[in-house]
């Protein structure tokens, strides 16, 4: 077992989190942005910037978040107990993040973005 | 299976063990590293702290207790809650729960020891030294005043000009040490340590927990590293990071401050948890219920926890979308600490729980910390949290999720795991005692508190009006204080005539528990190391107790002669190497006293004899050092079974080589959060950036100078590393010799031509936040520089001695990935500095 691939499981399994995590770097630093160098103001195609990143934000990394569970879900050629514990930790792992990526986008749809 | 070493083993083997294991006698006993003693210590410490900032609460309360009380002065009160908090949180919490996985993790995985047991050794020190010399900052009435947190301006120069301040900065910076210190080597014992068969999926709850509880150590604390290293520049130096006139933001100090003040609670919370989960099975002789809910649960809290940090900060007029983001992660984060709590509830539920001590103090957490966390729901809602904040609705929310949270699973792990550690258990009737006075006086103390906060009762105030209606109140709560209090000197009266530590191994598995930690053996651990086939293999693998201890298991002796443990692969767990590792060392515990004097002595202002320590400091470091990568200097091994191992391991299944990498990501995360200081003074004070303020960059050839002298230095590093594979001979070591010998001063130039660059230009450090931010970058790449090039003479004299060579490798290795990750973090520093204010314009 090398180095590499003990990191390569580890950060697969833990990918859902990963996605979760720059999702979350991603609404933040551009919302902050947007208010404090007052560029949240303009508008493409009729929605205003800061809403639209997010959500298309949003639906990319809850979309991949989705794909990675359903991947993980299907049995798969799990060689030892504990790659068959990985792959459903995967699995779990993308769920949770699905639930908490939508969860941080949602408030783009009612709050006020800069006041 | 059958067992790797059927026959009898012999008792000379077995005292030949014993005796590589013993403790040193007499007074040289204090340079013990075995991790049975140094936790031990350690966690005493912590409830020596933990009984200090208890006797500041106290006061507190008695000064509360009235209204318009005069016990003491204002000036006194706010030393006494800035050192409560303070000495709780960083010399009590994560102190104790480090110290209980110091304790338990190699025992439990079956390990002999920690992988690097001088590591931990040094961290209790300098936490036991430095810690005590800081508490007692309060007899002379230095002890900082500005809060736990410590926010500028109040605690910068201006307003806070006495020594009290630098006491917190400088005086939490060897708790820092530590805490990574013990991080590191939690994460390479739990990777690297374990019994062959515990793969993965067979990891107790409890090294999860300590997985995650090390990992967010590593990026949660250097923030806080960093927090404290700049403002304790801006004090002493006035460099104005925090001062909002010269381009600085206050703002700054909390962004930095919480990112990692967030990640701390849940630093101490989950390893908490992850006791929890291993006496909830005990006491109901079930396994716990979801065990792959609970990892997610462990490594979800992790992660999610980085994400919460603004939560503390919803009052300082952050836009209200950026608000809902931590709002909405905040509530999220409720999800895994529910997911555990139904966890626990349904194995008690599938199986039988016994009312034992233990058990009542995990039923106590249970109630407590489900308070605390509906009340922490509460608080991430924006508007709830604009009412309560800084009022006691908070003091109480947090109490219940730290105290519940934390101390009552301490309380019920002391009564749990003391078997292991003492030769008598501790009292029944006692314990009753000690958990009905701690929860009721609790729950009398702190509940109220939610009313005293929504009634308007601020924090942080030594006394307050007498027609508010805020008397009765406080004064229950005091009451239920000195029940508090009361508890807690049953259970000491419980220690002091029950717990009698023995290296001999504790009274037995008086719980018929299933886990490895409670196996028969001494300091060397165990006879013999099993293989394990189960989550519980004390409950599944039947004679394993008798067969371990007669020594049929792995490795039942010590054929080097020395100290070993088996190195095995991270997730499967299949044998690699023996470790071999040290006994007991003076080098380090003067390391660990000499670093606690250098931050002691800085912090009032004693620079020459602070350097002195500080030197002294490392020259002890490399004393101890020196002793280690030992090389292949045995034969490989046989540790039964048909299994034979080498006793030395280089390259990136290496032991230190992880650890290395574990610390590089510790300095990564400080240099992530100083590029994100860079870029946050550039969000918010964008009118002392060169472009609006007229302020010169240096030209770029002297980035690009820097850039090539780097450059050139990695080269000659790793040039030295291929040079050294195909070594051959004593004289086939010279290129490498002197390839390392030529990137030593071109690293120290590239380094020098990025401080002269800006200091040319005109740039000064207390000029603005911009060129103080700069500075702090060219100062930490110094740093970096600094320390490398004391490796790279320290590999070269290693070298010369005949302690280096083509195969005795470890001690270059670590050099190089240190400095190539030097060469890599300065690249991008410059990029950061010279590139970024063009491209914004």
């Amino acid at each position: 077992m090398t180095e590499r691939s003990f990191n390569l499981s580890f950060a697969s399994a833990l990918s859902g989190f990963l996605i979760w995590a720059v999702h979350f770097l991603f609404v933040y630093i551009f919302t902050a942005l947007a208010c404090a160098r007052r560029f949240a103001d303009i508008g493409v195609f009729g929605v205003g910037i800061v809403p639209l990143a997010v959500g298309l934000a949003t639906i990319v990394a809850a979309g991949s978040l989705a794909a990675i569970c359903l991947v993980s879900l299907r049995p798969g050629p799990a060689k030892t107990p504990s790659a068959h514990f990985l792959r459903r930790l995967t699995a779990l792992v993308a769920g949770l993040s699905f639930v908490a990526v939508v969860w941080a986008g949602v408030p783009t749809l009612m709050v006020p973005v800069c006041r | 299976m059958t067992l790797p070493n059927p026959k009898p083993r012999s008792s000379e083997e077995f005292e030949q063990l014993k005796a590589v294991w013993r403790a040193p006698k007499g007074f040289s006993f204090i340079t013990v590293v075995n991790n049975t003693y140094v936790g031990l210590f350690y966690i005493g410490t912590a409830v020596l702290f933990f009984l200090l900032a208890g006797v500041l609460a106290l006061m507190m309360r008695s000064q509360l207790a009235v209204p318009e009380n005069d016990l003491m002065s204002e000036a006194t009160y706010n030393q006494l809650f800035t050192m409560h908090g303070t000495v709780m949180m960083f010399l009590f919490a994560v102190p104790a729960v480090e110290a209980m996985g110091v304790y338990l993790l190699p025992n439990m995985q079956a390990a002999r020891d920690l992988p690097f047991p001088r590591l931990s050794a040094y961290a209790f020190w300098a936490y036991f030294i430095g810690g005590t010399a800081f508490f007692c900052s309060l007899f002379f009435g230095l002890a900082p005043d500005g809060g736990w947190f410590m926010y500028p301006p109040l605690t910068s120069y201006e307003y806070s000009p006495g020594h009290n301040a630098d006491f917190w900065l400088l005086g939490i910076g060897f708790i820092e040490i530590s805490a990574i210190a013990g991080a590191i080597e939690i994460i390479v014992g739990i990777l690297l340590t374990r019994a062959p068969g515990m793969s993965l999926d067979k990891l107790p709850i409890y090294s999860w927990a300590m997985l995650v509880f090390a990992g967010m150590i590593v990026f949660a604390f250097p923030a806080v590293i960093l927090a404290t290293a700049l403002l304790e520049l801006e004090r002493a130096f006035h460099w104005p990071f925090f001062v909002a006139e010269k381009g600085g933001d206050p703002l700054l100090w909390q962004h930095l401050f919480w990112f990692f003040g967030h990640p701390e609670v849940y630093i101490i919370f989950l390893p908490a948890a992850g006791m929890v989960s291993m006496i909830v099975p005990t006491m109901t002789r079930t396994p716990l219920v979801g065990y792959r809910l609970v990892v997610l649960a462990l490594i979800g809290s992790g992660f999610f926890s980085f994400g919460l940090w603004v939560h503390h900060m919803f009052t300082t007029g952050i836009p209200q979308l950026s608000l809902s983001f931590f709002s909405a992660a905040s509530m999220a984060v409720a999800i895994p600490s529910g997911i555990q709590v139904f966890a626990w509830i349904a194995t008690i539920a599938a199986g039988r729980l016994r009312l034992t001590v233990p058990a009542l103090f995990v039923l106590g957490f249970l109630f407590i910390f489900v308070i605390g966390g509906l009340t922490g729901v509460m608080v991430a809602m924006v508007p709830f949290d604009w009412q309560v904040h800084d009022t006691y609705f908070v003091v109480a929310h947090f109490h219940y999720v730290l105290i519940g949270g934390m101390v009552f699973p301490l309380f019920g792990a002391f009564y749990y795991w003391a078997p292991t550690a003492s030769s008598k258990p501790l009292s029944k009737r006692l314990g009753y005692w000690t958990f009905g006075l701690l929860f009721v006086g609790f729950n009398v103390a702190f509940f109220p508190m939610h009313f005293t906060g929504l009634m308007g009762m601020p924090r942080r105030v030594y006394t307050y009006p007498a027609e508010l209606g805020w008397d009765w109140l406080n004064l229950v709560s005091t009451a239920g204080a000195f029940m508090i209090a009361a508890g807690v000197a049953v259970f000491l009266v419980d220690l002091a005539r029950n717990f009698r530590p023995s290296g001999a191994g504790g009274c037995g598995n008086l719980w018929d528990a299933g886990t490895l930690e409670w196996l028969p053996g001494g300091l060397y651990n165990t006879h013999s190391i099993p293989f394990v086939t189960s989550r519980e293999p004390l409950w599944d693998q039947p004679n394993l107790a008798e067969d371990v201890d007669a020594g049929h298991y792995y490795l039942p002796n010590a054929p080097t002669g020395g100290r070993e443990t088996i190195v095995t692969s991270p997730i499967d767990a299949r044998p690699l190497y023996v470790l071999q590792m040290p006994g007991p060392s003076w080098p380090t515990l003067l390391s660990a006293a000499f670093t606690a004097a250098f931050f002691l002595l800085l912090t009032v202002k004693l620079v020459l004899p602070a350097l002195v320590c500080a030197v002294i400091a490392i020259a002890m470091v490399i004393w101890w050092l020196w002793t280690t990568d030992p090389g292949p200097s045995h034969p490989p091994v046989d540790i039964g079974g048909g299994i034979t191992l080498p006793v030395y391991q280089t390259g990136p299944m290496s032991h230190s080589w992880w650890a290395m990498v574990v610390l590089l990501l510790v300095a990564g995360s400080i240099f992530f959060s100083l590029v994100f200081s860079y870029l946050f003074l550039w969000t918010v004070s964008p009118d002392v950036w060169p472009a609006a303020s007229g302020s010169s960059l240096p030209s770029l050839a002297w980035p690009l100078i820097g850039a090539m002298l780097l450059l050139f230095s990695s080269a000659g590093v790793a040039f030295a590393g291929r040079s050294l594979r195909s070594a051959s001979g004593r004289r086939g070591l010279w290129p490498m010799r002197i390839a390392l010998l030529l990137a030593v001063p071109i690293l120290i130039a590239a380094s020098g031509a990025e401080l002269y660059g800006h200091w040319q230009a005109g740039l000064r450090p207390t000029t603005s936040g911009y060129a103080a931010v700069v500075y702090a970058i060219v100062g930490l790449q110094g740093l970096f520089t600094a320390t490398s090039v004391i490796m790279g003479l320290y590999t070269l004299a290693r070298s010369l001695c005949g302690l280096l060579d083509g195969r005795r490798r470890v001690t270059f290795d670590n050099t190089m990935l240190f400095w190539h990750y030097t060469v890599g973090q300065s690249l991008v520093g410059l990029a950061l500095v010279h590139l970024f204010p063009r491209l914004v314009g």
